[in-house]
């Protein structure tokens, strides 16, 4: 569960990360990254908290329980929508990505590849996705770490002063807005029936956050050490150009940003996987299949036109900044509702009930 | 954004290549996943693939003329 949460949240977005920063509260990045992860931590909390009440149901089984089938049924509809939104998103800002290396190749063909590979992977089920997140999680780490190393060497820490020197308003509206972008700590909602020990879920998610915020504070500092503030302003993607800009072992690695820009290709896969099976967990549930696999092809062309309505680069960070702000909007409302609704209506004892009565 | 904007917008969008797209995988739910289902005993999630196949074969197809007609 770590690291399905470490992956889904970390896919294309942190290699801009330090420029969003760096334009909204400059050197001080590094407080807001703290702040939001705080805040997120807060969310967590509550997710966990609602999950643990019903371990062996997903937010779409306890939801009608908790808040009728009235209310449920349309909330479950756009949450299943917006999770292959946010897939969507993901594949795009991918073949944006992509495109600095094949500039010849049509967009279309990038993201119909990722969708397709993503729909063989995510038909069968939690299983695969779990452990192809542990296969390629290495990897991610590996290019992370030896790409902060690298870049340790050349780093100047003299350009992250003066510190604090934004307003804490600027520092509270930046830290919101890094915890609403923090998109797959939700995750959970879906994915803790799954768990073999579901108690273990706090942990899971806590070191995810932990280990996410190490990793962003880790990329922040160098791009801003190495680069300036001004201009990690300028770049679009900050720690791709961090990749261009260092070697590492002399002549051994020189061209670090080929191998970075080609096993980057498996770490944005981890992330769309995980979206593309959480969206069709939830439609199926939704519409009570008993095979869930049935919703995965149907959703392959809604992503892939969803992810083409972008015109350009900048249109898809408006966009994004849009699904972000939704999804936030639900991590941080919609579980705390539905957390005192159950202890309200006392939901969640007839689930104790019936499990207790199972045995 | 007036209609003409709005149907140039989905031309572009819905152009015959991204159509075709929707189309084979339409033919892939309802050919592949209904038989796949009702061959696994999943009578009813063997007529929601098909009924998932056609909404994106004549859809896909019905966007398209529209488009072309309208354009």
């Amino acid at each position: 569960m770590f690291i399905l949460i470490v992956s889904a949240i970390n896919a294309i977005g942190i290699l801009a990360l330090p420029r969003d920063l760096a334009i909204s509260v400059g050197p001080d990045g590094w407080a807001a990254l703290i702040g939001g992860h705080i805040l997120s931590a807060a969310a967590v909390f509550f997710i966990v908290k609602l999950a643990l009440l019903y371990p062996d149901e997903t937010f779409v089984e306890y939801t009608p329980r908790i808040l009728g089938k009235f209310l449920a049924i349309p909330l479950i509809f756009i949450v299943g929508v917006f999770w292959a939104l946010t897939a969507a998103r993901i594949v795009r800002q991918f073949a944006d990505f992509i495109q600095l290396i094949l500039p010849q190749t049509p967009i279309e063909t990038i993201i119909i590849t990722m969708l397709l590979v993503s729909a063989y992977i995510v038909r069968h089920g939690i299983e695969p996705i779990a452990r192809v997140n542990e296969i390629l999680f290495p990897v991610f780490i590996t290019l992370l770490g030896l790409l902060i190393l690298g870049a340790l060497f050349e780093a100047d820490f003299f350009n992250l002063l003066p510190l604090l020197y934004s307003s804490p308003k600027k520092l509270a509206v930046e830290s919101i807005s890094t915890s609403l972008g923090l998109e797959g700590q939700e995750t959970i909602i879906m994915l803790l029936p799954f768990m073999i020990i579901p108690k273990k879920a706090y942990k899971a998610a806590f070191g995810a956050l932990a280990f996410n915020l190490a990793l962003r504070l880790a990329l922040f500092v160098v791009c801003i050490s190495l680069f300036g503030v001004e201009l990690t302003k300028t770049l679009v993607w900050p720690v791709e150009e961090l990749t261009r800009s260092i070697t590492i072992g002399g002549t051994v690695l020189s061209r670090f940003d080929s191998i970075f820009i080609a096993l980057w290709v498996s770490v944005t896969f981890t992330s769309i996987i995980i979206f593309h099976y959480l969206s069709s967990l939830t439609l199926s549930r939704l519409m009570k299949f008993r095979e869930p696999s049935i919703t995965v092809l149907p959703l392959v062309p809604v992503m892939f036109f969803a992810s083409l309505i972008p015109e350009s680069i900048v249109a898809t960070e408006d966009i994004t900044s849009y699904l972000s702000i939704f999804i936030g909007i639900f991590t941080f409302t919609v579980p705390p509702l539905l957390l005192l609704v159950s202890f309200i209506r006392g939901t969640y004892k007839n689930t104790e009930e019936e499990r207790l009565g199972g045995r | 954004m007036n209609l003409s904007d709005l149907i140039a917008f989905c031309e572009q969008l819905f152009n015959f290549r991204r159509i075709l797209i929707a189309i084979i995988i339409g033919c892939m739910s309802l050919f592949i996943d209904s038989r796949f289902m009702a061959k696994r005993g999943l009578r009813r999630e063997s007529v929601w693939a098909v009924i998932f196949g056609c909404i994106l074969i004549f859809g896909g197809l019905g966007i398209w003329i529209v488009l072309q007609i309208l354009a």
